[in-house]
């Protein structure tokens, strides 16, 4: 017991410094979408439920409130659905910053199992809008996860911002995984290269079991410097939570999102 | 007839012929020394319009400094060149004629303008007149009968006493070197003049016998446009009205009559055209409407050693304040002509800054007081916005400015942010960052982001650090005391930033400050 609780205040020491970079509930899929979010987390590939799941969030960034005059936020709605080794699902998020951009992404995933291997595929088409001009912009990624019995680890990668007209391509290779409902709850880790800051980092996060139905997250993140902290609740069909993460010079940002799920 | 129209002091009294006769220009003070040409002040004029359908003579009239008076004379010498009307006793309808000193001709003299080709020119039987048509003289037209057809002057010259010249000091913008005093309106009753780059003979949208005039009428219900065309010429016409690409409607414009109709408002970036078969007109919007709170005072520094005050265009188009004019008590300043562009600021000060300003206007800005004060901001006759403070409403007020960041909002004590804003609170320093979306193009206003940082003390160091809405560090800055960072979206290894929005993070001396931009390509 003593190991134990020393290991879980390492750790929780650990995530205090850093947190999680996805959005409280199922490990569903809008959150990978989320801005300031990373993506690999709910790709299709890496979703385990079966039947279908819809899901509905929003992160407000650095102490923008939603309500204020000058915003940053995003909101998203997505959907899943899974049936056999087949996976799809899609949604929309919808960015707003300082009344002065606003960017609606459409993402299309698509998804396969062969018994313990999955590979899923994210395209994103987007629109941004500006006062005066409209113009729109591709994103896509590709995961590779191979499941074992209380893990999952997972690779792959992305390209972002494809516009034909500039010079603003930046691509994201990932690698990681997931080690679920062991002696001290779950964890994660997912290391990122982005190649246009030519920059490595490292997400690290844990969940906590308070009880049936209440969970605590919290990690860190690397670069940018990041630390989560989160709360979910969750049964069979549907699951609520919040997050706040704080960026070491913007300060608290907040998400809060709510999923459901039937067969 | 007696037609009284307006604070500035011009009227217009006498016969209906009388009543034709609008002093359009003057030019008092032009450049140069009067002992440069013999006989002086010789580049001075007067210019006249005959807005009537009538006929109406000149020669014969005076014209009256308040300190002396003379008769008008046709102008007798050629002056071929300009291809102006010379030797002409009358103006016919619609004509402009120009009264010049009479030693405009000498051959001394280079004879610097370029007269309309179909205005007439007169002279003043006097050749000392002009010298006493001096930066503060008003005029007169008279006629024998000492009747006025004609006057600019501070009020009306009833009130003055026997022995008081009537002046005219312009409120609405002293002439400059290359300036003269326009009158705003023609065909409607405003009688105020400012000062616009000299135009002898010219009238502005005025050509083909046809005189148009664009104005903002404030109706109860909606805000319009009023259209006035006079038409001069025997021909009739038929005007149409174009909004960017739609029609809107049409103006019949009589042979020798007059047209007028009120279009609604194109309350934004809408291009208003009128086009008629000899003349057709592009109206930039702004410069007869602004968008209501849209617009506002944003930033007074009273006690910063300069008096300036700082206007914030919240809208999504330029705004042309080139007709706006501050109110404080009795006194009257125009605000120098420009725009100020959607999301925009502009300075206006009553001398140069320290600090790198864009959009900063050097003006005659009166004193503003440093206990309390007020004044207001007007276009034309509409009011843009209006403040005033009290040195007890702010606790601890030094030598900040105070700020506001919409036309309803609370004012706050800030550090000086001239061209930009700041947030509440007492940071002991203020950023700058604009344009709030900028677009690394190379070929544009736009085309890098400026960063402004103001400290109170130069051994400040600190760092700005520009960051996605990712929170990921694209571009860091090192600087010292006060400082402009200029940057042209690309990260620290020479690649360009994607689009979206950014939060510049500046920090220094123990104060932090986040502003806002976004990155557009």
């Amino acid at each position: 017991m003593a190991v134990k609780a020393a290991v879980l205040l390492v750790l929780i020491s650990i995530c205090l410094l850093t947190g999680s970079p996805i959005l409280p509930g199922f490990a569903g899929m809008s959150g990978g979408t989320g801005i300031g979010l990373q993506s690999t987390h709910m790709h299709p590939a890496l979703i385990t439920c079966d039947g279908s799941m819809i899901e509905a969030g929003v992160v407000t960034l650095y102490g923008y409130g939603g309500l204020s005059d000058r915003p940053l936020r995003t909101n998203s709605l997505g959907y899943y659905h899974s049936r056999g080794n087949f996976k799809i699902g899609g949604g929309v998020e919808h960015l707003e910053a300082f009344g002065l951009y606003q960017k609606s992404t459409f993402s299309l995933h698509l998804g396969r199992s062969f018994k313990k291997n999955s590979i899923s595929a994210r395209y994103a088409p987007a629109r941004e809008k500006v006062d005066f001009e409209i113009t729109r912009v591709h994103s896509g990624s590709i995961l590779y996860a191979r499941r074992f019995p209380r893990s999952v680890l997972f690779a792959g990668g992305g390209i972002e911002a494809y516009n034909r007209n500039t010079e603003c391509r930046s691509f994201r290779v990932q690698i990681g995984g997931r080690f679920e409902d062991n002696y001290l709850g779950s964890q994660g880790v997912i290391i990122q290269y982005n190649e246009s800051l030519r920059q490595f980092s490292m997400d690290i996060f844990e969940e906590f079991s308070l009880g049936k139905y209440m969970n605590i997250l919290c990690g860190i993140r690397s670069h940018p410097s990041f630390l989560f902290l989160g709360l979910t609740f969750r049964n069979t069909s549907q699951a609520a939570g919040f997050m706040s993460f704080l960026h070491k010079d913007l300060g608290w940002s907040r998400a809060a999102a709510c999923q459901y799920r039937w067969k | 007839m007696h037609i009284f129209t307006g604070p500035a002091g011009v009227f217009l009294m006498g016969s209906i012929l009388g009543a034709q006769i609008v002093i359009t220009e003057i030019e008092r003070n032009p450049a140069g020394y009067a002992n440069e040409i013999p006989g002086g002040n010789s580049n001075k004029y007067i210019e006249i319009s005959n807005t009537g359908f009538d006929t109406v003579e000149i020669v014969g009239l005076s014209v009256s400094n308040n300190v002396q008076s003379s008769y008008i004379t046709a102008l007798r010498d050629s002056l071929d060149e300009f291809c102006a009307h010379t030797d002409q006793s009358f103006l016919a309808p619609g004509q402009i004629g120009i009264l010049l000193d009479p030693n405009y001709t000498d051959e001394a003299n280079d004879r610097p303008y370029q007269f309309g080709s179909d205005c007439v020119l007169f002279s003043t039987h006097t050749r000392t007149f002009f010298s006493d048509f001096t930066r503060s003289s008003g005029v007169a037209l008279q006629n024998d009968a000492d009747s006025m057809y004609a006057v600019v002057a501070d009020q009306d010259p009833d009130r003055y006493d026997g022995n008081e010249r009537f002046s005219f000091t312009a409120h609405w913008g002293n002439e400059g070197k290359t300036g003269s005093l326009h009158r705003l309106f023609i065909l409607r009753d405003s009688s105020r003049y400012r000062e616009q780059d000299r135009s002898p003979g010219k009238l502005p949208d005025y050509s083909q016998g046809m005189l148009r005039e664009y104005r903002y009428e404030d109706r109860t219900q909606e805000a319009a446009v009023a259209v006035y065309i006079r038409n001069y010429s025997r021909r009739a016409d038929t005007a149409a009205v174009w909004e960017n690409d739609s029609s809107i409607g049409t103006i019949k414009i009589p042979a020798s009559g007059e047209a007028h109709r009120i279009f609604h408002l194109p309350k934004n970036e809408s291009e208003f055209t009128v086009c008629g078969a000899y003349f057709c007109d592009s109206l930039d919007i702004s410069s007869i409407w602004f968008p209501a709170e849209k617009v506002f005072i944003s930033e007074i520094s009273p006690r910063g050693g300069v008096n300036w005050f700082e206007l914030w265009n919240t809208s999504t188009m330029a705004i042309d304040h080139s007709l706006w004019t501050v109110h404080k008590g009795q006194d009257t300043v125009s605000l120098p002509r420009g725009k100020i562009p959607a999301g925009g600021f502009a300075v206006f000060s009553e001398d140069s800054l320290s600090l790198q300003v864009e959009n900063l206007y050097i003006t005659d800005l009166f004193n503003l007081g440093h206990y309390g004060d007020s004044f207001s901001v007007e276009h034309t006759n509409i009011p843009v916005d209006a403040v005033s403070w009290e040195h007890g409403d702010f606790d601890d007020w030094d030598e900040e400015s105070l700020h506001r960041r919409s036309s309803d909002g609370q004012w706050y004590i800030g550090p000086p942010s001239p061209g930009g804003y700041v947030h509440s609170g007492r940071d002991s320093i203020g950023v700058v960052v604009r344009p709030e979306i900028f677009i690394p193009d190379g070929s544009q206003d736009r085309d890098s982001l400026v960063i402004d940082i103001m400290q109170p003390t130069s051994l400040n160091e600190g760092t700005c650090i520009i960051y996605t809405a990712r929170g990921e560090e694209v571009r860091r800055f090192s600087f010292q005391g006060t400082a402009r960072i200029t940057w042209d979206g690309k990260n620290r290894f020479g690649r360009d930033v994607p689009r979206g929005p950014l939060i510049i993070y500046t920090q220094a001396g123990g104060s932090l400050r986040k502003n806002e931009a976004v990155l557009w390509r």
